[in-house]
């Protein structure tokens, strides 16, 4: 009983460290609070996320806030199509030790920190940008053989313009995949701009406070995996995932007509443990059908990849999600 | 387990056993309106089903649907877990209900599970499941009464029961109904005590089955039953013989002998002997006494009393005996109807042969018939020539006006006889009256038949 007294507490303290860092961010960015909110459900669940919007809307100037608010590393790696994986990695130097011999010592790269903004990923080629993928998926990087470690926590919040679609290189899937959310970047609001024109125009304000630190934000990280999860919900979450498959999901609309291959088994895992933290952070102890819902857009609309058909008719996956949410059931025989 | 993991199972098992109580409800109301559904659907065709009593049309539709629903909507885990479900969205508990009926079959349950159990322990705990979850009926469950009421009102009203072979099977019974009545009446309308019995009893036979109380082997054998009942041995003749009198000469008799009985009650006026004068005008009682060889003129008041009283009980004896053969015979042509896969063709209720001409047309009693005047025989008049052994037809104009037809019934079969000697006479005699009734005898031989068959019996030099 006594044990199970420190739940609410604890799904207390990780609402306030969430409304603490939202608050923090808001002193210099304005609007988007949806996407902090998933940026900050990702960053609890070890995930990292792609950034998508024009430019101009502060992407880079949330991340950089996000880190400062978080007591944590920030590295920011600027693609170009120039840009080597070592340089995103590191490399050996050649150098000379205490008695002057000469040795090979690592020399690590901008990914060693714990967050990492990757601005404009899809600038650089497909090689640099696979530099990232075992460092997003097993969180190290091997130079010269060998595998070095890199910090908890550890985030890749990459961005990506969607209209200057020349001199760039579309991610591969491989790793579009390791993202666990895509997250789409709106254009401002009237009142928005407003504030956007006050806050940056008058006198900067003063620097952010450190509001969370890294055994906070893994505390929080471990109380995310222990929120319970219902068969039904996890089996929802399941019959969501197969449903933006073509021939798999038993039902006609536009996944079986537009979508080429549907989302992977990471879908399902970013789907559930988001849907897990959403719980948290809501103070509520299990997860509900909503929380799934809510996150299904984010997690699943990267990892859907359209025909030619779908691609010609202008169909989004954003639209394929909301169809397949609005038709699956959520229970079902 | 804890104690909120015991409240939350208890409060699930609740849930649960309600709405499967619930099911089983909805099925079998269910499936009631769609039996008496279908047995009216079969009402109108219970012709076809001749052999089943429409009473076992519910039933065994009732058992069918019942089967089949029951096996469509047999109880699954899905739907424990779909009741539950649904305690969530009637009680916006996020999915706790759900997670939480999850935890409580679990043996390790972790800090966060058994929070959960708590809240949703504390969320259920004043939850009634029975108020939150009502019945609904849907609309074969309201109509179920309706169609209940229906068919019970169109089977008492025998709708359908006028076609196919179960009208065939219930023509019999209605043929014995009309012939109960009848004699009912007729039985009434003469004070025959015993024949009034009889009929009773035909008549509750026949409603038996006309109500399928019985079925028609039960009613085959309630005829045979009775059949056999009246085959007991006809007690012998008393104190009068009265074999040679016919129904309508019974009839008349009996009606002098209320006449005499009035006459004979002492008036403070009348003179000695005076009785004597006032019976002279009363002829069949005096045949009466003189066949049975005693004379009015020796008798005084008190014995004549007595022997008019004894007369009239031998009177209307005879008229019950008669009236016994009469239901005797019908019940054995009607059962030989039966056997034969329907009504009999030739089956006619004694008294009633003028309405059972087989063309329909009423008969035309002597009276009439024109062209004879009353006591002069007609001279065109000739006896028809009977073949032994096989039926004769003699159709001819025997006198002006409507023509007639006879058949002689004369083919004999070997064995014993089914008539006692004793009352062969009698049963001649109601042949005979019988077939003078439906006009089977020509006009110009009713008095030689008549004055024959009224001699048997009574001449012991005569053969029989």
């Amino acid at each position: 009983m006594e044990a199970s007294a420190e739940v609410p507490e604890r799904m207390a303290r990780a609402r306030k460290s969430y409304e603490a860092v939202k608050a923090e961010l808001a002193r210099v960015v304005v609007g988007h609070d949806e996407l902090i909110e998933r940026v900050f459900i990702a960053l609890v669940c070890g995930g990292h996320c792609l950034l998508e919007g024009v430019p101009g809307l502060g992407k880079t100037l949330m991340v950089r806030s996000l880190a400062a608010a978080l007591n944590l590393s920030f590295s920011r790696i600027q693609f170009t199509p120039d840009l080597m994986p070592a340089d995103i990695t590191g490399t050996q130097m050649l150098t000379e030790d205490a008695a002057g011999k000469k040795i090979f010592d690592f020399q690590r790269g901008p990914i060693f920190a714990h967050i990492v903004l990757a601005d404009e990923i899809n600038r650089a080629t497909p090689k640099t940008q696979s530099a990232l993928l075992e460092a997003m998926q097993e969180q190290s990087v091997t130079v010269a053989g060998k595998g070095h470690r890199l910090e908890s926590p550890f985030m890749v919040l990459a961005t990506q313009n969607p209209i200057e679609m020349e001199g760039t290189y579309p991610l591969p899937e491989a790793q579009v995949d390791r993202f666990f959310f895509k997250l789409l970047l709106e254009y401002p609001s009237r009142e928005e701009l407003t504030r956007i024109a006050d806050l940056t125009t008058s006198t900067p304000p003063a620097a952010l406070d450190r509001v969370l630190d890294a055994g906070a934000i893994l505390k929080i990280r471990d109380w995310v995996r222990e929120v319970p999860i219902a068969a039904a919900i996890k089996d929802y979450a399941a019959r969501l995932i197969l449903a933006t498959h073509p021939h798999k999901n038993g039902r006609e609309g536009s996944a079986e007509k537009y979508v080429l291959y549907g989302a992977s088994p990471r879908g399902l895992q970013s789907l559930v443990l988001a849907a897990k933290a959403r719980a948290l952070l809501a103070e509520r102890p299990n997860v509900s059908f909503d929380d799934i819902r809510a996150v299904a857009p984010q997690s699943l609309r990267h990892r859907i990849i359209l025909n030619l058909e779908g691609e010609a008719e202008g169909v989004t996956a954003e639209k394929i999600v909301a169809e397949v949410v609005a038709a699956v059931p959520e229970i079902e025989a | 387990m804890s104690h909120d993991a015991a409240a939350l199972r208890e409060k699930f098992s609740e849930l649960i056993a309600w709405e499967r109580a619930k099911r089983i409800e909805k099925v079998l109301l269910e499936a009631l309106a769609y039996a008496f559904l279908a047995a009216l659907l079969l009402l109108p065709f219970r012709g076809l089903l001749a052999r089943v009593s429409p009473v076992y049309y519910p039933a065994a539709a009732f058992a069918l649907f019942a089967a089949g629903f029951f096996y469509i909507r047999r109880w699954r885990p899905i739907d424990s877990l779909c009741a539950v479900f649904a305690l969530d969205r009637a009680l916006r508990l996020d999915a706790r209900a759900l997670t939480a009926a999850e935890i409580v079959e679990k043996q390790d349950v972790s800090t966060a599970e058994h929070y959960l159990l708590s809240e949703a322990a504390e969320r259920l705990k004043s939850v009634q499941i029975r108020t939150l979850f009502k019945r609904e009926w849907s609309w074969p469950t309201l109509a179920a009464p309706a169609l209940v009421a229906l068919w019970l009102a169109l089977v008492w009203l025998g709708v359908g029961s006028g076609t196919g072979t179960a009208a065939k099977s219930a023509a019999p019974a209605e043929k014995l109904k009309d012939f109960a009545q009848e004699l009912e009446q007729k039985s009434q309308a003469q004070k025959l005590a015993e024949t009034l019995k009889l009929a009773r009893a035909l008549k509750a036979l026949a409603q038996e089955r006309l109500v399928e109380k019985t079925s028609e082997e039960q009613f085959r054998q309630n005829l045979a039953a009775m059949e056999k009942r009246l085959d007991a041995p006809v007690p012998p003749p008393g104190e009068f013989d009265l074999g040679g009198y016919t129904r309508e000469e019974l009839a008349a008799l009996r009606a002098e002998l209320e006449t005499a009985k009035s006459r004979l009650r002492p008036a403070p006026t009348m003179r000695e002997n005076e009785f004597l004068d006032r019976l002279q005008s009363l002829p069949r009682l005096g045949e009466a006494l003189k066949r049975s060889g005693g004379a009015m003129e020796n008798m005084g008041p008190g014995d004549l009393q007595k022997l008019i009283d004894s007369l009239e009980q031998q009177a209307a004896n005879e008229l019950d005996q008669r009236s016994r053969a009469d239901v005797q015979q019908f019940l054995s042509m009607l059962m030989q109807g039966q056997e034969g896969g329907g009504a009999p063709a030739q089956a006619r209720i004694p008294g009633r042969a003028a309405q059972d001409r087989p063309d329909g047309e009423k008969s035309v009693g002597k009276g009439e018939l024109p062209g004879d005047e009353p006591g002069m025989k007609s001279q065109a008049a000739q006896a028809p020539v009977a073949t032994p052994g096989a039926a004769t037809r003699i159709t001819g104009a025997l006198n002006p006006g409507a023509s007639s037809g006879v058949t002689w019934r004369s083919e004999a079969k070997a064995g014993e006889s089914k008539i006692p000697e004793q009352g062969a006479p009698a049963a001649y005699r109601r042949q005979m009256e019988e077939d003078l009734a439906a006009e089977k005898i020509p006009p110009a031989l009713k008095e030689t038949v008549k004055q024959y068959f009224l001699s048997l019996g009574t001449d012991e030099k005569k053969p029989r």
